[in-house]
């Protein structure tokens, strides 16, 4: 069997119903979805000041069902694009940033990046993702209560 | 952040000399920011290595998920099943998430002496905006910076593999993972992701 001939192949492509194949499998969803929320999950990381790839990946593969490499590898992309203008304003503008904070804040990135992956098997993975969703939630309802009553949970 | 300051004010006698090396203001300067670049990239690779070298069991096992999740999926596709589809489809991005968010981290760890350049160029060329030649425009040390170190990373990726030495170095650090895995590390060849 050619299994190049396989992989996604659009089979239909209209503005409200996208088709298409995966390995034989049929898969269908509509643009205007991923449009709608491509410029919300824009809008909210550029407000945020994030990727937004933590959201888009999520997303793409609950609308779209794409498989792994593609859902991946879209999100990449899109996350890409909006780096791009975000790094050409930083270029340009030369916008104010603590060069030393973020070296620092690399340097603690380099030293969870050695201790993380060499502790994780002492950790359930249902615990760590309880444990990520609370910290979320934690900063999620702190942004909306600042951003709406001014009111600080801690400090 | 005082205490920063100072240490980069201590290697600053160091830093500026590339930036003497020509007579031309332009060249000059375009040559002391490439030379820093080089030092970063180089910094960086041997943070990222030392990453891999030190978790190179735990994401060689990532990998092997991925993969074995990844097969189990399109076995699931060519049997016409969607459920099934999904259902193993869901696994592989778990397994994918784990691999590419240590991937991240390789990256990030090859990236670290960037910020500490950029606040030393901060110290020495804050203020001071360079007109382009034909433009009416006028760029910051971080316009100059970005381009030449991206520059740095792929120029470097594409000869340090060639030096014996490193060969070996990179070679015990990617034991389990493979070449292709590795690719998130300056001089693990250009074009891919993390370059």
């Amino acid at each position: 069997m050619d299994t190049k001939a396989l992989g996604v192949k659009t089979t239909k492509f209209t503005l409200t119903r996208c088709e298409f194949t995966f390995y034989g499998v049929e898969f269908a969803f509509n643009p205007l979805i991923p449009l709608l929320g491509g410029i919300v999950i824009a809008a909210v990381a550029a407000f945020l000041g994030v990727g937004g790839g933590f959201l888009l990946v999520p997303f793409l593969t609950s609308v779209a069902q794409l498989p792994m490499y593609l859902a991946a590898g879209t999100s990449a992309l899109a996350v890409l694009i909006s780096m791009i203008t975000s790094i050409a304003t930083l270029m340009t503008k030369g916008t104010p940033v603590d060069w030393s904070l973020i070296g620092l804040e690399l340097v603690g990135i380099v030293v969870g990046s050695v201790i993380g992956p060499r502790t994780s098997k002492y950790f359930s993975d249902l615990w760590l993702k309880r444990l990520f969703i609370v910290l979320s939630l934690y900063v999620g309802i702190d942004y909306v209560l600042r951003g709406f009553f001014n009111y600080r949970i801690f400090g | 952040m005082d205490g920063l300051r100072d240490f980069l004010l201590i290697l600053d006698p160091w830093l500026i000399q590339p930036f003497r090396w020509l007579d031309a203001p332009m060249p000059a300067f375009l040559l002391g920011i490439f030379s820093l670049s080089l030092v970063c990239v180089f910094l960086g690779d041997i943070a990222s290595l030392g990453v891999l070298r030190l978790n190179r069991k735990v994401f060689g096992g990532y990998i092997k998920d991925m993969v074995h999740h990844h097969e189990l999926s399109i076995t699931a596709a060519k049997t016409g099943s969607k459920e099934n589809f999904k259902a193993v489809n869901r696994q592989a991005h778990e397994a994918f998430g784990k691999y590419f968010f240590s991937q991240a981290a390789v990256f990030t760890s090859s990236i670290w002496p960037v910020p500490f350049a950029l606040a030393w160029l901060d110290i020495r060329f804050q203020g001071v905006l360079i007109k382009l030649p034909l433009m009416d425009f006028e760029a910051n040390y971080v316009f100059f910076f970005l381009p030449l170190y991206i520059l740095a990373r792929i120029l470097y990726s594409r000869t340090i593999g060639r030096i014996p030495w490193y060969a070996r170095m990179r070679a015990a650090a990617t034991l389990d993972i493979g070449e292709d895995a590795a690719h998130s590390a300056p001089g693990t060849g250009g074009g891919r992701q993390g370059d």
